[in-house]
């Protein structure tokens, strides 16, 4: 406001100059109206040119600039209406930087704009904004839980695939391991297998091979003097395992009767006395019929099945009944086991003939064969 | 209304006054008990302008407004505009119709789509104009007549258009037109004990070309003129400050004053019979205020006659930018700009007030809410208010919904839902292979094993099985007094029968066979033959 007082000098002027002056003192200086850029009008800047022309305003010039030099303030320059350039105004322009700027008192104000209020005055638009604000805050909100699951998907994703490579990782161990250990098995079983390959070609004859034994067979018994009487051989790639489909039927002698046998007893002596055919049996004891027909058939109870034979193997089986002397029978008998140590005999049935020195045999041979 | 001071920020906002010969405006107020702090500016306009009629001035004033925001920054504010009393005369008007029944409250909603016609038969001023902006607030029923006290209040609305047009001509947003009284009534009544605000009080606005007396109780006020004379009025600028006071002339002008006073007193007591008045607050915008209110204090004894101007303290507004303007001084100025006075109570009526006591009945005249005479009141200042909201709620979900969506984006691009879904068609070929590999090794396993129990078939089935064991014991064993009639072998089985001479013969035989450890399970049996002497044996077993 100093300029106010240095104008204050303003007799010299016109009267209408000096109105415009006090209009220009109003507009807070012509510093203020430079930096603003704000034209003065046509006729005010004529009065201005006039004014800084005039006497008493040069004077005042030439103390201000004097007071400037003297105090070494070269913010008295700003007391001139004359317009400078900024960069004539270093010092002030530092000194303006360095003070405490005041703040403008309502600091949350914008430019004015005249269709902002039109726009505001016009109609109520809390409702439209209400409408916009709930439209834009759902979109926030559809785009928050979108980006929520997103993320959630992400880290399920993400902990799903470290899971996942984890669990990779060690089923790819698991499959090396399987795979070793299935070359190892694989190795072993091999071996095992040329091993037994190796056993049964060196042990167990062909089928072939085995069909040409029947004829060394029974020349083995025929030459052991004995008589075959029935033969009956039966190959199949199938393993029989019932070797007592028909058993024989022997009798057993009668037992003295006692007065104290008990039932049991008589009925054994009922049974031993019957025929294999049942015709002497004593029609009065119906009793014992069953017992008697127990004692009839006196074989070995039918022992359990054996187990299936090994793998390519089968057996070629000879079902012989001879007859002859026990100890030929024997002879003949080693000298099969010894020629075929691999040979079975699950079924022999010796039995001396009643009244006759021979004895009648009834043996199974079983020859076990490879298929290849 | 009876909000309870926190200690707050002032409340920033600019209201507008515009005297004869300058702009007062307020920026911000703030509120303590006994004190109150405002900003203010106030600004010369070159030339006197007549406040009730501004048609003539409106470049002036718009010129002089313009410059003024523009010097401090308030460009694009909004402004509150204190409408003059002249103008927006505050009244009390009965309205036959009973505001307590809620029929009648219908009626007089719906009369008020045409306000105007309607109170143009209780307002006879509304004659004079076209149309006019029109406010009014149930105060009271009056028990007589049924008829009901509003609080009303009416302005031309080509006033306003004026008023709005000098405001938007100064760069500034117009969004509220308060009445004078009303806005003088509020801050007074807010700065009252609680016996004071309980009690009928007046207020006497001592201002240029409007001074009056207004009264105020539970349910009415009045208004009466203080007729000053304009010479009277002029002398107010010369009274002197000190003793001269007492010479012959200003103790005249003195007595002329008070008489004024009195009169208005007398008008309110007699003629519109307001109940006791207890205390006077005196308001002036005169510079000389403190040596008004003491000439009036001297004559005046109808009542106590007071002053609030020392609890109001305003502190001038520096120019922003202003390079003359540094630190010590900043501080010396702001010292000798803090100045008390009531020049500038019209205006702080405007603002949000404070109460510090309770009365014991409500005040419906201070209950009324701020008279906004602005056309658009219902919403302008909703609109301003919320526009800064919008504003600020529009950058920050803007902002958000951007982050939201790089954050979409961000997480589409760091997906791991394909890797994930190759990871698991990776993992499941794995485990199939996997499976695969352990079938084969289960089978392998189980191939070995079955070539493992072939291994031991073939070793045993290499041996041969011809029950070996049992013919070399019946060929070496059989005493010579035994004879077998019969051996039956089915595999391990076996079945011996046979006739000896004795039964011990029979039994030392198959003690025999029980002490060979190759035989098991061994059943003896034998009887006497009745065919012959011998014995007959039978023993079963089976060869292990």
């Amino acid at each position: 406001m100093a300029n106010k007082n240095y104008f204050g000098g303003k007799k010299a002027l016109s009267k209408r100059a000096a109105e415009l002056l006090e209009e220009i003192n109003q507009s807070k200086s012509v510093q203020t109206v430079k930096e603003t850029g704000q034209a003065l009008s046509k006729r005010a800047a004529e009065l201005l040119e006039e004014i800084n022309q005039s006497k008493s305003v040069q004077t005042v010039k030439e103390i201000s600039d004097f007071i400037g030099v003297f105090l070494g303030d070269k913010k008295t320059d700003d007391i001139s209406t004359e317009i400078k350039t900024k960069k004539e105004l270093p010092d002030a322009k530092k000194k303006r930087t360095s003070k405490k700027k005041v703040k403008p008192p309502n600091t949350g104000t914008s430019r004015f704009n005249s269709t902002h209020y039109r726009n505001l005055s016009s109609s109520n638009k809390l409702y439209l904004w209400g409408v916009e604000i709930l439209i834009t805050v759902s979109l926030f909100l559809f785009l928050l839980i979108k980006a929520i699951s997103q993320a959630n998907t992400n880290i399920d994703d993400q902990k799903i695939y470290t899971e996942t490579v984890s669990r990779i990782a060690s089923i790819n161990n698991d499959i090396e391991m399987s795979r070793k250990q299935a070359i190892f098995v694989k190795n072993e079983s091999t071996k095992l297998e040329s091993t037994l390959d190796a056993l049964r070609s060196q042990f167990f004859p062909t089928l072939k091979e085995v069909q040409n034994y029947s004829d060394d067979i029974t020349r083995l018994f025929e030459l052991s003097n004995l008589v075959i009487v029935k033969q009956n051989i039966k190959s199949s790639d199938q393993y029989n395992k019932n070797i007592d489909q028909d058993p024989p039927i022997y009798s057993i002698p009668k037992a003295e009767e006692s007065t104290l046998s008990v039932a049991g007893a008589t009925s054994n002596a009922a049974a031993t006395a019957a025929t294999p055919a049942g015709k002497n049996a004593p029609a009065a004891a119906p009793a014992a019929a069953p017992a008697a027909a127990e004692e009839k058939t006196k074989n070995p109870p039918s022992p359990p099945l054996p187990p299936p034979p090994p793998k390519n193997i089968s057996f070629i089986s000879y079902d012989l009944t001879l007859r002859g002397n026990y100890l030929n029978y024997l002879k003949a008998r080693n000298a099969l086991t010894r020629v075929l140590p691999s040979v079975n005999i699950p079924y022999e049935d010796i039995a001396k003939q009643k009244g006759k020195e021979n004895m009648e045999f009834r043996i199974i041979i079983e020859i076990p064969y490879r298929f290849k | 209304m009876k909000k309870k001071l926190k200690k707050s920020a002032p409340e920033k906002k600019l209201v507008l006054r515009i005297l004869p010969e300058e702009f007062i405006l307020t920026t911000s107020f703030y509120v303590e008990q006994f004190h109150t702090h405002t900003s203010a500016i106030r600004w010369k306009l070159p030339k006197k302008i007549d406040p009730l009629n501004i048609n003539a001035d409106l470049e002036i004033l718009s010129d002089n407004l313009q410059r003024l925001t523009k010097q401090y920054k308030l460009e694009g504010s909004q402004v509150t505009i204190v409408i003059p009393n002249g103008l927006s005369p505050l009244k009390v008007i009965g309205i036959p119709l009973n505001l307590n029944t809620s029929a009648d409250k219908k009626e007089y909603a719906a009369m008020q789509k045409q306000a105007y016609e309607f109170w143009k038969e209780y307002d006879e001023t509304l004659v004079d104009i076209k149309d006019a902006e029109i406010r009014a607030n149930f105060l009271a029923l009056n028990d007589n007549d049924g008829t009901s006290n509003m609080l009303y209040t009416a302005c031309s609305s080509k006033i306003i258009k004026e008023y709005s047009s000098v405001i938007l001509g100064g760069n500034l947003y117009p969004v509220a037109f308060i009445p004078e009284d009303q806005s003088i009534i509020r801050v007074i009544e807010s700065r009252l004990t609680r016996i004071e605000r309980e009690r009928p009080f007046c207020i006497f606005n001592l201002t240029k070309a409007s001074n009056r007396l207004i009264y105020v109780s539970n349910e009415v006020i009045y208004v009466a003129k203080v007729d000053i004379s304009d010479i009277d009025e002029i002398l107010f600028d010369e009274i002197p400050e000190d003793d001269e006071v007492e010479n012959e002339f200003w103790l005249e002008l003195t007595n002329r004053l008070s008489g004024n006073l009195k009169q208005a007193f007398a008008f309110l007591k007699d003629e519109l019979k307001a109940s006791k008045v207890e205390t006077v607050f005196f308001v002036s915008d005169h510079s000389k205020e403190n040596i008004l209110f003491e000439l009036f204090r001297k004559n005046f004894r109808l009542a106590n006659f007071r002053s609030l101007s020392s609890q109001f303290t305003f502190n001038m507004v520096p120019e922003p930018y202003d390079d003359a303007f540094d630190k010590s001084k900043d501080e010396k100025e702001v010292l000798e700009d803090k100045i008390h006075g009531s020049f500038m109570l019209s205006n702080l009526g405007c603002y949000t007030m404070h109460y510090f006591s309770t009365p014991s009945y409500k005040n419906m005249v201070i209950e009324t809410p701020l008279f906004n005479l602005h056309p658009n009141h219902n919403f302008i200042v909703n609109n301003f208010k919320f526009y800064n909201y919008l504003q600020i709620s529009r950058k920050l979900i803007i902002i958000l919904i951007v982050l939201i969506i790089s954050a979409i984006g961000y997480m589409g691009v760091m997906n791991k839902s394909d890797i994930k879904m190759k990871a698991v068609t990776e993992l499941k070929g794995m485990v199939k292979e996997l499976e695969k590999v352990q079938a084969d090794n289960a089978a392998d396993k189980f191939s070995k094993e079955q070539n493992v129990v072939d291994f031991k078939r073939l070793d045993n089935l290499k041996k041969g099985n011809y029950n070996e064991k049992l013919f070399n014991f019946i060929n070496t064993e059989l005493p010579a007094d035994l004879e077998l009639e019969r051996v039956a072998v089915r595999r391990s089985s076996f079945i011996l029968l046979g006739n000896a001479m004795s039964v011990s013969e029979a039994n030392r035989f198959y003690e025999k066979l029980l002490s060979n450890t190759n035989f098991k399970d061994l059943t003896f049996r034998v009887f006497k033959r009745t065919d012959s002497n011998l014995n007959y044996f039978e023993i079963k077993g089976n060869t292990l």
